[in-house]
């Protein structure tokens, strides 16, 4: 960028960043804890959310002449937040497992999951309306969400903690709208099954045929 | 945000039969009963309210009289609810706030 090429002074260019800075703020500051709480489940420590957290803002303000103003400030942090963790993902050649963009099933049957629950019907006995997901403790649970790949992990979170619908996800994570629902369908199922292991484990439910 | 969707959610789920009734959605519902396997294959769209008018009244149908899969709703919203309070209880670090507003600062234009 040259000096005074296009005639405005630096204290103007100074008072216009000032400016940008404080739509800035006022826009997408008030996400910060939910963009720290995404990035605490993508990158799994405290620490490297923090880190996640800031680099994602930095990238924003950087990218704040591109944000059209008033269109959901929040989904754009996400996006940013998601890219900027599977950036650094790469780079230190970490390897999870890949779930890809399969297309959607329409019909349940065919080798797709199981259409009636496989937790439903071992629960169905002792715990039919599962309640022993009540027992569990919020670090078991979070401990499951963190097992999920990522690519079911960012899809149930986005929709179950932040309340974006479909087409939001889709944009988010880049990938159309069936993907999105097979990606909650199957993120769900399992997070639900893992749970429903702890809860056997700690004795919270019966498993299935064992008599009391 | 996710309070509110979560409250129409379960308003919609535990609305009482006789609700139902009186509304014109009884009668697209009963225009065409779903199975059961129709109906739980898209029980987290219903759940994640992404379903149009007809579906959602199908559904809520199908669960309604369908004694079967009934309590596996509750589950599913048993499940959901303690999965969002647990996501939803994570501390945020107090100073956060204040070393992005910081690393802003610093972040001069380059030349």
């Amino acid at each position: 960028m040259s000096g005074d090429a296009d005639g405005r002074s630096g204290d103007t260019r100074a008072s216009e960043r000032t400016t940008a800075r404080q739509r800035f703020e006022a826009e997408a500051l008030p996400h910060l804890e939910a963009v720290y709480r995404f990035a605490l489940r993508l990158a799994g420590s405290p620490d490297a959310a923090e880190d996640l957290v800031q680099e994602t803002y930095l990238r924003a303000w950087r990218a704040w002449a591109q944000y059209t103003p008033g269109t959901r400030a929040r989904s754009w942090l996400f996006t940013i937040c998601r890219n900027v963790f599977l950036r650094s993902r790469e780079r230190e050649q970490r390897h999870e497992r890949v779930v890809g963009t399969e297309a959607p099933r329409q019909d349940a049957g065919a080798g797709g999951p199981a259409v009636v629950n496989p937790v439903w019907s071992a629960a169905n006995d002792t715990d039919p309306e599962g309640t022993f997901f009540a027992e569990l403790l919020d670090e078991t649970v979070l401990e499951a969400v963190d097992e999920l790949p990522e690519e079911y992990r960012t899809a149930v979170i986005l929709s179950d903690l932040e309340g974006l619908g479909y087409q939001e996800i889709a944009e988010v994570m880049d990938v159309p709208v069936g993907t999105v629902k097979s990606r909650l369908f199957r993120g769900r199922r399992r997070l639900q099954k893992r749970l429903y292991e702890y809860a056997v484990e700690m004795g919270y439910i019966m498993p299935r045929g064992e008599s009391v | 945000m996710i309070f509110e969707r979560l409250k129409r959610a379960l308003a919609r789920m535990l609305a009482r039969p006789d609700e139902h009734s009186v509304r014109a959605a009884d009668t697209d519902a009963q225009a065409e009963p779903l199975s059961c396997e129709e109906a739980l294959v898209r029980i987290y769209e219903y759940m994640d309210g992404e379903l149009d008018h007809l579906s959602t009244a199908q559904i809520e149908e199908h669960f309604r009289v369908c004694a079967r899969c009934y309590p596996h709703l509750h589950l599913e919203r048993n499940f959901r609810v303690r999965v969002q309070t647990a996501l939803g209880r994570s501390e945020v670090p107090e100073d956060l706030r204040e070393r992005v507003l910081d690393i802003l600062a610093r972040d001069s234009p380059s030349g």
